[in-house]
């Protein structure tokens, strides 16, 4: 192979590399701030945990900051932004950024949704599979459709106009 | 050409390939089955399932932060920008072998033979100039290659239309909206898909894993890179990735010589060749050709009629998100079209609009992806706060249909080369300009409405207008469209330059009209029907068309 053609063998042009790990840990202060957007965004209701109080809500912000590092500048900007806004001045402030479209505020609260909706108290209690191989059965499937008469109505109408051929 | 040949050391061929998408796969496929020495060369590389999202621990947030449809936002290595001040709507489409398959639904649907002939139907447009009969054999062909699933006797389509494997299940929630759609006296029928049922080839029977539009982990879903391509290099053809083409070279008498790609270490190749075939899709195609420009061609590559890169069409696509209370199994797969509905794709003078759309429903599977996402679209109360947890629940439950809407052709919507933007091998990078008609305007209104309407009948709680999905679908159309006088076109019916009599274009560049249906079974019939006939001239055979 020449130098330029192993140069390609080595690289992946077309797919993007997945981090396992934050390039950083958040500050305290981004850590703060983090937490005080969790707490109006994904809050507590009874019977069911806001974000920040799962158990495994640092071990999920890791790992969700390490799968959005393509957007990590973006998401400790806004927390910097959002570190100026205390108490009752906060969600005016969330509320400005989800209505104008801000990309911050998408990728910090990306980041919460994906941390809380992964995390393994949320999974079971709304009992929802993550992808996996279910193969379905095809020869029921096929004979519910021909025997079940759902095709019947369909084609009692005859063809569409579309099907007709115009040469 | 002889096996281990470095790629990169090749010289010369009879034909080269330009870009390794559907259309690329099989013309190469075509011609190297035949003996022909044919070299593809690709921007990208290789994309394995094993590196699509569903193997990750949240594979929601890898897939919204890395394999966004839209190449800006996207930014591989392989991708090029593009220029997206002046259009309406943003493009997707994937540098790699496989091209757009990598990220498409599989979705299978053919071209009507009506979407052949709307000039003479409803007086716009154009005409094309073959016809779905032209097309037929070619749709066979590949439908048997790829064990296309779907069911016989769709009404909207001639009766001839087979499909070599059975329909993937309608599961609960196709089996609910079927039903409804019963109920209000509208067309529907199971959704072909280039996903067989069962193993086939190289691709694996379908296994519902539900992110299909992401890429199939189990390799069921036919993106070319997997389902045509393994076939096309035991059959001898060389593909290069890596290799950018910035020029279409040719000599005095205006035949194209080969071309000038690009590696990634930036060093230039020359390739010669006796053919050139284009598939680097609507949008990288013109660009090729407006960026070979020469003192023979000043207005660039096979432009004397002046339409490259003009017609644009991007079918417009509107969807609509219901949610139920009751368990429809919604995560499961496949994600393309479990069932569609043709009710509303031919014109009605009654709806105040041309043409129509084909609305596909399916199972939308995460709960970010069909539940958060959708949601952003309504004001802060309805989602975050209290309301996230509600949302959650819907979620459980979520079924989509989309709309794709044929956008009529407008020579002002296009395709050009941007002064100031450049891709990372300093190459003009294109400018999109488009601007949605008020005829699609109008359109997507109203398939937006008949969405809602078969939600609300088949009981949904919740249902949402999503009305501009970014980088949806993707369906790149018209940009080098064929006909017969070269004044009015850019290609002859099999695809070949009106101008430059041994370059062909091979991809959605030569659509006409767009249709309302997903495009790709329609552009790989129609660049095997090129193949075979640059073939026949290669061969030196007769010509049947």
């Amino acid at each position: 192979m020449t130098e330029s053609s192993q140069a390609v063998a080595l690289q992946r042009l077309s797919v993007p590399k997945v981090a396992r790990v934050p390039r950083r840990d958040f500050t305290d202060a981004e850590r703060s701030t983090l937490i005080r957007v969790a707490q109006v965004l994904i809050p507590p209701r009874p019977g069911v945990p806001g974000c920040h109080e799962l158990a495994d809500f640092d071990e999920r912000i890791a790992a969700a900051t390490a799968i959005l590092d393509p957007h990590f500048e973006t998401i400790v900007e806004c927390l910097a932004e959002l570190s100026a806004a205390t108490g009752d001045s906060l969600k005016p402030e969330l509320v400005n950024r989800h209505e104008t479209g801000d990309t911050g505020f998408y990728w910090v609260s990306m980041l919460l949704s994906g941390a809380y909706v992964y995390s393994e108290n949320v999974a079971k209690r709304l009992n929802y599979p993550r992808p996996h191989r279910n193969p379905p059965n095809i020869i029921e499937s096929v004979e519910a459709l021909v025997s079940g008469g759902l095709l019947d109505p369909v084609l009692e109408r005859g063809p569409l106009r579309c099907a007709a051929v115009h040469e | 050409m002889p096996p281990n040949t470095d790629p990169y050391s090749i010289e010369s061929c009879d034909v080269v390939v330009i870009g390794a998408g559907p259309s690329g796969a099989v013309v190469a496929h075509t011609l190297a089955n035949a003996g022909v020495s044919v070299v593809c060369l690709e921007q990208g590389d290789w994309a394995a399932p094993n590196d699509y999202p569903a193997n990750f621990d949240m594979w929601e947030l890898v897939a919204r932060a890395h394999w966004d449809p839209e190449p800006n936002h996207r930014n591989n290595t392989a991708d090029y920008p593009l220029e997206t001040s002046d259009t309406d709507l943003h493009p997707g489409m994937y540098s790699a072998v496989g091209g757009g398959s990598v990220h498409y639904g599989g979705v299978w649907p053919r071209m009507t033979p009506a979407d052949f002939r709307i000039r003479s139907i409803d007086g716009v447009a154009d005409d094309w100039p073959i016809s779905y009969h032209d097309l037929e054999p070619f749709f066979d062909e590949v439908d048997a290659f790829l064990g296309v699933s779907g069911c016989e006797g769709d009404p909207a389509y001639p009766e001839s239309l087979q499909y070599p494997q059975p329909p993937l299940p309608l599961g609960l929630a196709g089996t609910r909206m079927a039903q409804t759609l019963n109920e209000l006296g509208w067309h529907w029928w199971p959704g072909p898909n280039a996903i067989p049922a069962y193993a086939h080839g190289e691709l694996a029977g379908c296994g519902r894993w539900g992110t299909c539009g992401q890429g199939c982990p189990e390799g069921a879903k036919a993106s070319f890179d997997i389902a045509y391509w393994p076939a096309a290099i035991r059959a001898g053809a060389t593909l290069t990735t890596g290799a950018r083409v910035r020029e279409i070279t040719v000599d005095d008498d205006g035949r194209t010589t080969g071309v000038i790609w690009v590696d990634v270490s930036g060093r230039e190749h020359t390739l010669r060749s006796r053919y050139v075939v284009l598939c680097a899709n609507a949008i990288g195609t013109p660009r090729l050709l407006l960026l070979s420009r020469s003192a023979q061609f000043p207005d660039g590559l096979a432009n004397s009629s002046g339409l490259v890169g003009r017609n644009l069409m991007l079918h417009p696509t509107a969807i609509a998100m219901g949610y139920f209370e009751d368990d429809l199994e919604t995560w499961r797969g496949p994600v393309g079209a479990v069932i569609n509905s043709m009710q509303f794709y031919d014109s009605d003078p009654a709806r105040g609009f041309l043409r129509g759309s084909k609305l596909e429903m399916a199972t939308a599977p995460g709960l970010i992806l069909g539940g958060v996402e959708p949601h952003r679209l309504l004001p802060f109360d309805q989602l975050w706060g209290d309301a996230f947890h509600d949302v959650l629940d819907l979620a459980t439950s979520a079924v989509r249909w989309a709309a794709v809407i044929d956008d009529i052709p407008e020579e002002s919507n296009r395709v050009c080369l941007d002064e100031n933007l450049t891709d990372s091998s300093g190459i003009p990078a294109p400018k999109i300009e488009y601007r949605l008609s008020d005829n699609s305007r109008r359109s997507m209104e109203f398939a937006m409405d008949r969405m809602c309407e078969a939600f609300e009948a088949a009981g949904a709680v919740r249902v949402l207008r999503m009305p501009d999905v970014r980088g949806d679908p993707g369906h790149l159309l018209g940009t080098a469209r064929m006909g017969t006088d070269p004044h009015r076109s850019v290609v002859d019916p099999y695809g070949r330059a009106h101008d430059v009599p041994n370059l062909f274009i091979a991809d959605a560049s030569v659509f006409v009209t767009g249709g309302g249906v997903n495009p790709t079974s329609s552009i790989v019939a129609l660049a095997l029907r090129s193949a075979r006939h640059l073939l026949a001239e290669i061969d030196g055979s007769e010509v049947a068309r």
